[in-house]
């Protein structure tokens, strides 16, 4: 044992380039990797710690209404003597400010006592708990989020209109606690008490509001069996019961998806920086085949000689966790801040013990997992060689390396589905990345053999160069390989967001979108809205009914909620299907499509509706909706609008587009069901500019304050720069691959070089000059970087339509500049590494190597 | 006396594409304790087939060969690795030392490998003896071709082997050189009772030795000249 470190430590030692360039690159795999994981277990911890005080209770219950007397029986059975209940109530609308500007917000009308769990931080007053300010309760007072002071131009002490109360602004809320179920709000949050909420007058017509109950249970109870026993005593599909762990969940869903997204992309990396150890620990053996005969041929076994190297590996693995940590250490708080509009409160990141751990793991096992071909030269190693002169013991090719590659191939996938927590997601990045990789390596492979015929007749540089990249295939490939991948990685990703932003046209005045959208409109202020508008030369344009229904059977079986326990789920597949399934529906009626929607299968639902056949009413389904549901054309479904069960039969399947902010539903009834059923109006206002959008809005807040208006424009913006900040992160992985990519070409550069190195000397004794040699690692290196950045760029192209097209509602542009900049980028960094890593062997004098013969 | 090295009717064949070429045919050969072995052969003879054979390095395809009254193909590959560090040490043409050790720990190697205690003082003395007591630390870059033949001679003896297997040692030095690295060889093993099989073309040197084998067409002759001298 003690032979087998002494050897393995000398090899780190007498070998300092190799070790420190395996060290280097490994840990710059591990940097991304680490430091999503480590942001994920900050984000569960502070899920798991802090979720009472996210939702401000053990548990709640929520519902787009009051729980009915019987409902509320039905709970108080359930829970135990001694248990608190305190009620909230929120919902969005608009505000509007003495200075005459209106903004919408979320409203959360609170009973004294809320929350159960955290603090209120104030600008003036501090921390508050349990909100036990009595001039909130007592006084028509109110607190807002910081944003509106100049949103509004509002400050301390001056009042704020909201519906068709007078409130004044008592305090900022710099943080808040309690009924956190959004990881991000649409709107900046007003805090009123409960007491107040009548006078507003808000809810008296029909404002869409939610009713909740939160509980804080006696020491010692049975939380779990409590919460499971209401869920199955209140199967009401519109009331959701969330126990603390489920609202932790849903609060921090967005960032989940996030870091899952970005491990899997950070695993990109790190499998390319292990590529790129696993290929540099090839040139090393294969540079050492001589030694390790000699040391076969001392005595020592092969086992020793093998174990000798991996024990080395695992010394470089530990090694290149370290710096590899110390970079996490200085990027997670930055990782962090970057994501901090994705979170409803900051996430305070650590690296934990099983960070750690697994770094160690990670590095150790990839080591040696991508070392296996080589570690498999070994064992078939010659050693009797050494008495022949010209022959060396290693120099054979087998094809059977391909197998010793399979375990690593199995360990991706392993990391993958483990990072991913999703089968599915899981799955299909393993595929895609896989077939990516396979596409790249046949037509890199393909290419090369081409190339050197293209140029058969060029100069001699260019000869050389092509002669060079074609001969030396496994070289080429496995550089063109890892520049690819991280060429369509950091090209993808942006492919997205500029096609988001396209789609949104928030700089285009022009633009397709509607500039302001307006909810909560009852039946009765249609008219008076519409003909307000209309003096105004601003129509109200897609007016439509919004009608809130409750499944009650689909195919013949009464509707239940999922069985699965959504709060304990961990598993990514699963809550999002629950949360899908879970939803009660909005739907509404109308006799034509708009833009904005597609029918994907089946006719356009019948135009009249006899209320006397027994033909039930025919609906348009939205294809993701009807995907989780289980239902196809033709299919049955009941449902209950205001109390009253209509059979309805789903006889097409749509696609919408939701991105265009039109005002579209899952289901779709034909007209003529629906029209007395109670409902409210949704619609939109288009083509305004900044002036006439400010204007109108604060027009309509004055004369109709029950209803709220949502700016589009800003919402777009919002969403967009909720966009660019995981953009931001995913592209930061994507240069940790390129990164990883540049020092495989320098290490094969370095190698070719040292292969090359008496060739190169010959060509230097036959009249060669250093600046000929160059150029000709220039062209070599500057073709491959462009035929790589070429083909990753048009892969992630395909990838991004593809996915556009099937995921994102067809949202799909290509834009020119960014890949171009990035193809110049990598060219650039590709010569320049190359030149870099080849320079010692260029400018070396040709008659050292004679002497050295 | 007892017989140190017992090859009996080795044969090895090698395939060259189609065409099968027997190296070695049927060759017998019997060394005794601190006997003196030299090889002759022109080149591609099998001269250094034989010799890893010997060494274990090869199998025969058919035959059986005799170390220390150890047949070597009874011995699994890490058994026959252990033996080999025990029981023989070899001298290479090209020396075949570690490119990024030193003299020092490149001769310490076998006796690390077989768990020796002060390996690196053993092999301090063994470089002492061959005279390279003042490059201890010098890799073999920095060395010259005389001074890697002394290293690697201190190497196959440092374990004190009972056979010294010599492919051809001074053939990549210049006369002188390869004079004294020979002189050097042949005193050691006469010193330390080794048995010596030396594969050389020097004439000269073979006269040297207690027997000289010629190596042609498969089989191992006695040199007619040398006994009819």
């Amino acid at each position: 044992m003690n032979f087998l470190f002494r050897n393995a430590w000398r090899e780190i030692k007498n070998n300092r380039t190799f070790s420190l360039f395996y060290i280097v690159n490994l840990a710059l795999g591990l940097v991304g990797f680490l430091t999503i994981d480590s942001f994920k277990s900050s984000l569960d911890e502070k899920v798991s710690l802090e979720s009472r005080s996210l939702l401000g209770a053990d548990f709640a219950i929520r519902a787009r209404r009051p729980l009915t007397q019987e409902e509320k029986e039905k709970v108080d059975n359930f829970i135990p003597p001694g248990t608190k209940e305190v009620k909230v109530i929120d919902f969005y609308s608009m505000a509007a400010a003495s200075s005459g500007r209106s903004r919408l917000v979320k409203v959360v009308a609170m009973e004294p006592g809320f929350p159960f769990y955290g603090k209120f931080e104030l600008k003036l007053q501090g921390k508050v708990a349990k909100s036990a300010n009595e001039l909130l309760h007592n006084r028509e007072n109110i607190w807002i989020y910081p944003e509106l002071r100049n949103q509004l131009e509002v400050d301390l002490g001056e009042m704020i209109k909201i519906g068709e109360a007078q409130f004044r602004v008592t305090d900022f809320v710099m943080n808040d606690t309690g009924l956190q179920f959004q990881p991000a709000e649409l709107a900046p949050k007003v805090f009123i008490s409960k007491n107040n909420l009548a006078k507003t007058n808000l809810l008296l017509q029909g404002n869409t509001a939610f009713h909740n109950s939160l509980y804080k249970l006696p020491l010692n109870s049975e939380e779990e069996k409590i919460i499971e026993a209401i869920e199955k005593g209140i199967t009401t599909p519109d009331i959701r019961i969330f126990s603390h762990q489920k609202a932790g969940h849903r609060a921090g869903r967005l960032l989940n998806y996030l870091s899952d997204f970005l491990s899997l992309v950070s695993l990109v990396a790190l499998f390319l920086a292990t590529l790129g150890s696993g290929y540099l620990f090839h040139g090393f053996i294969v540079n050492k085949t001589t030694d390790i005969a000699i040391l076969l041929s001392l005595g020592a076994t092969k086992r020793t000689a093998i174990f000798t190297y991996v024990i080395q590996l695992m010394l470089l693995g530990l090694f290149a966790c370290l710096p590899a940590l110390v970079c996490v250490l200085l990027l997670l708080p930055i990782v962090s801040g970057a994501l901090q509009g994705l979170m409803p409160s900051s996430v305070d990141v650590f690296i934990s013990t099983q960070t750690i751990i697994l770094a160690f793991l990670v590095a150790i096992l990839a080591g040696w997992l991508l070392a296996l071909p080589s570690l498999q030269k070994i064992k078939r190693l010659n050693p009797a060689n050494l008495f022949r002169e010209a022959a060396r013991p290693g120099s054979f090719t087998d094809k059977k390396w391909i197998l010793a590659i399979i375990p690593a191939v199995l360990a991706f996938w392993g990391l993958t589905l483990f990072q991913s927590n999703s089968w599915k997601l899981g799955n299909l990045f393993f595929i895609c990345f896989l077939v990516s990789a396979i596409i790249l390596y046949a037509i890199g492979g393909f290419c090369l053999r081409g190339v050197e015929k293209l140029f058969k007749r060029s100069s001699l540089s260019l000869r050389m160069a092509t002669r060079s990249l074609g001969r030396n295939r496994s070289h080429s490939v496995t550089g063109f390989l890892a520049l690819g991948l991280g060429v369509l990685l950091l090209n993808l990703i942006p492919q997205f967001q500029n096609s988001l932003e396209n789609e949104l046209g928030l700089d285009n005045p022009s633009g397709k979108l509607p500039k302001l959208f307006l909810f909560d409109i009852q039946e009765d202020q249609v008219e008076p809205l519409q003909d307000l508008l209309k003096k105004e030369g601003h129509p109200l344009d897609n007016l439509t009914p919004w009608v809130r229904g409750k499944l009650l059977k689909v195919k013949g079986k009464p509707y239940r909620m999922s069985e699965a326990k959504e709060p304990n789920s961990t598993n990514s597949d699963e809550q999002r299907r629950n949360r899908f399934r879970n939803r009660g529906f909005n739907l509404s009626y109308r006799d034509r499509l708009l833009e904005s929607e597609e029918i994907l299968r089946g006719r356009m639902v019948s135009l009249s509706f006899d209320p006397t056949s027994d033909k039930p009413a025919e609906i348009s389904v939205e294809q993701k909706y009807a995907e989780s549901l289980g239902i196809d054309l033709n299919d049955k479904i009941e449902i209950e609008v205001g109390g009253v069960p209509i059979a309805a039969v789903v006889v097409n399947i749509r696609r919408v587009r939701w991105t265009s902010f039109q005002p579209n539903f899952f289901v779709q009834m034909q007209p003529g069901v629906l029209d007395q059923a109670p409902k409210t109006f949704i619609a939109t206002l288009n083509h305004l500019n900044a002036e006439q959008k400010e204007d109108s809005q604060n027009l309509l807040v004055r004369n109709f304050p029950t209803i709220s208006i949502l700016d589009v424009e800003r919402t777009g913006k919002k969403i967009l720069s909720i966009v660019e900040q995981m953009t931001w992160a995913l592209q930061l992985m994507a240069i940790l691959s390129i990164m990883a990519g540049l020092v495989i070409l320098y290490s094969i550069s370095r190698e070719k070089a040292r292969e090359q190195r008496w060739e190169i000397n010959l060509l230097k004794i036959l009249g060669a000059s250093f600046k000929d040699l160059r150029n000709q690692v220039r062209i070599e290196f500057g073709l491959l970087g462009l035929c790589a950045s070429i083909l990753g760029v048009s892969l992630s192209a395909l990838v991004s339509f593809i996915l556009a097209e099937y995921i994102f509602d067809k949202v799909w542009t290509f834009h020119l500049a960014l890949p171009l900049g990035i193809i110049f980028t990598v060219v650039t960094l590709s010569v320049l590494t190359a030149e870099w890593a080849t320079k010692k062997v260029l400018l070396e004098k040709p008659n050292s190597i004679l002497q050295e013969n | 006396m007892q017989t140190l090295l017992d090859l009996k009717k080795i044969t090895k064949t090698f395939h060259q594409g189609e065409q099968r070429v027997e190296v070695l045919k049927s060759v017998n050969l019997s060394v005794k304790p601190g006997e003196r072995i030299a090889i002759l052969g022109q080149s591609g003879t099998g001269k250094s087939t034989l010799l890893s054979i010997m060494a274990g390095l090869d199998h025969p395809d058919l035959g059986t060969i005799e170390v220390n009254q150890q047949n070597l193909a009874s011995l699994n590959q890490d058994e026959l690795s252990r033996f080999r560090s025990k029981h023989i040490g070899i001298v290479f043409q090209q020396y075949h030392l570690m490119r990024h050790l030193t003299a020092l720990e490149n001769v310490g190697i076998p006796l690390e490998l077989q768990r020796i205690p002060n390996s690196l003082e053993k092999a301090r003395e063994a470089l002492n003896l061959v005279g390279l007591s003042h490059r201890l630390a010098h890799c073999p870059a920095q060395l010259s071709g005389g001074e890697c033949q002394r290293v690697a001679i201190a190497r196959a003896m440092v374990s004190e082997p009972s056979i010294i297997l010599a492919d051809e040692p001074s053939g990549n030095l210049d006369q002188k050189t390869g004079e004294e690295i020979m002189g050097l060889i042949f005193r050691l093993c006469k010193d330390r009772q080794q048995t010596l099989i030396l594969v050389t073309h020097n004439q000269d040197l073979a006269q040297k030795c207690d027997r000289t084998l010629i190596l042609s067409e498969g089989m191992l002759k006695q040199d007619v000249h040398k006994e009819l001298k």
